[in-house]
């Protein structure tokens, strides 16, 4: 599906922030980015989304990149309705779809609020209105970039469940950057941890995905995970 | 309504001291004369006061719609360009630091002594324009970055970057900015007549000067109270549209 190759970034003439940086993503996969503060995982999805070049490297699509991005803080038109933040991606590319918007509204669980303004939503519905926009632009990946950060703890619970849910009903992939260790056990097919600019480790969590999301939680498979991918963090580079 | 009432209140308070003040102690009117006076001298010459308003009001309209046109090109210009802003900003902070009242005898000499009128719109949107320019260029750069970077992302067009992310994100700081720009506007125009002196300007500040030459410091207030009303006509006026305009988006 997606094909990244050894990319080093550097933004000015600055020190590099990516060295060697490889990653694959599959069809239908949830891969997280984990890694701390300022390690350059935004600057990945950036080069990912074409919004940057890399010095060297490639990134390569297998089908077209059908992109969608969710940022940490909501990036909404704060002068302008749900509907119309929704129809954005559509008016922007020209391909706008009247019940493609609404259809994304309604997924998140926003239908009857699309007059609203964002001032006049809370703060987990602006977060799902940011998903809607995502999903109108019928992405084959979601590009999210610590999307949840911001949330409580329960709305970020229900968050990830929606996650989940829709990228199993839509069918795309997500490369979901976090710097929550719980969270990316939770939501992942494959966890990618971070350090001095590449990927310097990978888990494959084993969880049973037919537990309701408590008992995921509680479960030992989910502890083990989290535990490993702690120790994966914590691990020097070599 | 306590907004609106407390300040309607103070001034009938402040009328109703200031005429009592002058009945009881007899004060000469060419000193200070009654608000009952000033009144008078506003109703007996209501058509002069009216067309003397009138060419004031419009004069700072027509500057300000130029400060307008003028500012919000120049910063999208600025928007464009950092070389051309570099190059640029420093001469319009020039024309707002230079005092008013030194460039206007220029004016008027260049411009203005065949027609007072053109020279007042000259010098008022000299006054009026760097709030503009300044604001909406602040405005221009207070742009979502992430939200931008949506923009580019799904291959906005120059069109759509400014209509749909440019010009709304900059529109509160340009509706600000007119608040402040209308009162130097008028100030602006007021200058221009005072120093164009002659009987060739027909707006208020010429019959300000006109009644202080023949001592009828009643129409002096007279002058100065409509000055006064056209200014809060507008700083409200722009208010309401702020607020009418910006009613969703906060
Ligand atoms: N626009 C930029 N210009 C210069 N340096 C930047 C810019 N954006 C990020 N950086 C730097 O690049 C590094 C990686 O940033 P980022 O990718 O945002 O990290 P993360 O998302 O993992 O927190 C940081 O050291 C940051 O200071
Ligand atoms: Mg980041």
């Amino acid at each position: 599906m997606l094909k990244i190759e050894d990319l080093s970034f550097a933004y000015g003439g600055g020190t590099p922030v990516l060295a060697d940086f490889s990653m694959e993503l599959g069809r239908n996969e949830i891969v997280s980015l984990l890694g701390p503060s300022g390690c350059g995982k935004s600057t990945v999805l950036r080069l990912i989304a074409d919004l940057l070049q890399p010095r060297t490297g490639t990134v390569s699509w297998q089908h077209t990149a059908d992109l969608a991005f969710v940022f940490q803080d909501h990036a909404l038109m704060p002068w302008a309705s749900l509907r119309e933040n929704v129809a954005l991606p559509g008016k922007l590319s020209g391909t706008f779809d009247a019940d493609a918007v609404s259809s994304a509204i309604d997924a998140v669980g926003l239908s009857g609020m699309e007059a609203r303004y964002p001032s006049q939503l809370s703060g987990g519905q602006r977060m799902r209105a940011s998903v809607a926009r995502a999903l109108a632009a019928k992405p084959k990946t979601l590009l999210m970039d610590e999307p949840f950060a911001a949330l409580d703890e329960i709305l970020r619970f229900q968050m990830n469940e929606l996650l989940l849910a829709l990228s199993e009903e839509r069918g795309f992939n997500v490369i979901f950057v976090t710097h929550s260790l719980f969270e990316a056990a939770y939501l992942s097919d494959r966890v990618l941890v971070m350090k001095n600019g590449h990927v310097s480790g990978e888990l494959t969590p084993i969880l049973d995905r037919t537990l309701s999301a408590e008992d995921q939680r509680a479960s030992s498979a989910f502890l083990k995970a989290v535990k490993e991918i702690s120790a994966l963090m914590a691990k020097e580079d070599k | 309504m306590m907004r609106v009432l407390l300040p309607l209140l103070a001034l009938t308070s402040l009328l109703i001291f200031w005429q009592v003040y002058v009945t009881v102690n007899d004060v000469p009117k060419f000193i200070l004369p009654a608000p009952a006076a000033i009144w008078d001298s506003l109703v007996r010459d209501v058509s002069v006061w009216g067309a003397a308003s009138g060419s004031t009001l419009w004069v700072t309209l027509k500057a300000l719609l130029a400060a307008v046109a003028s500012g919000v090109l120049l910063a999208l210009a600025f928007s464009l360009s950092r070389t051309f802003e570099a190059t640029v900003y420093p001469f319009a902070v020039v024309l707002q630091v230079t005092p008013v009242v030194a460039i206007a005898p220029l004016v008027i000499i260049w411009v203005g002594i065949d027609n007072v009128e053109r020279a007042q719109v000259i010098i008022a949107w000299l006054v009026a324009f760097f709030p503009i320019l300044a604001n909406m260029s602040a405005g221009l750069k207070s742009v979502d970055s992430n939200l931008s970077e949506l923009f580019t992302l799904y291959k906005a067009s120059p069109l759509q970057r400014f209509r749909l992310l440019l010009w709304p994100t900059a529109l509160p700081y340009l509706l600000a900015s007119l608040k402040v720009s209308s009162g130097l506007a008028l100030i602006g125009g007021v200058v221009a007549e005072f120093v164009a002196g002659s009987g060739a300007a027909t707006g208020l500040a010429w019959r300000i000067i006109e009644a202080g030459n023949r001592l009828q410091i009643e129409k002096m207030f007279a002058g100065l109270l409509l000055l006064a009303a056209i200014g809060m006509a507008m700083f409200y006026g722009f208010s309401m549209l702020e607020r009418y305009l910006l009613r969703k988006t906060r």
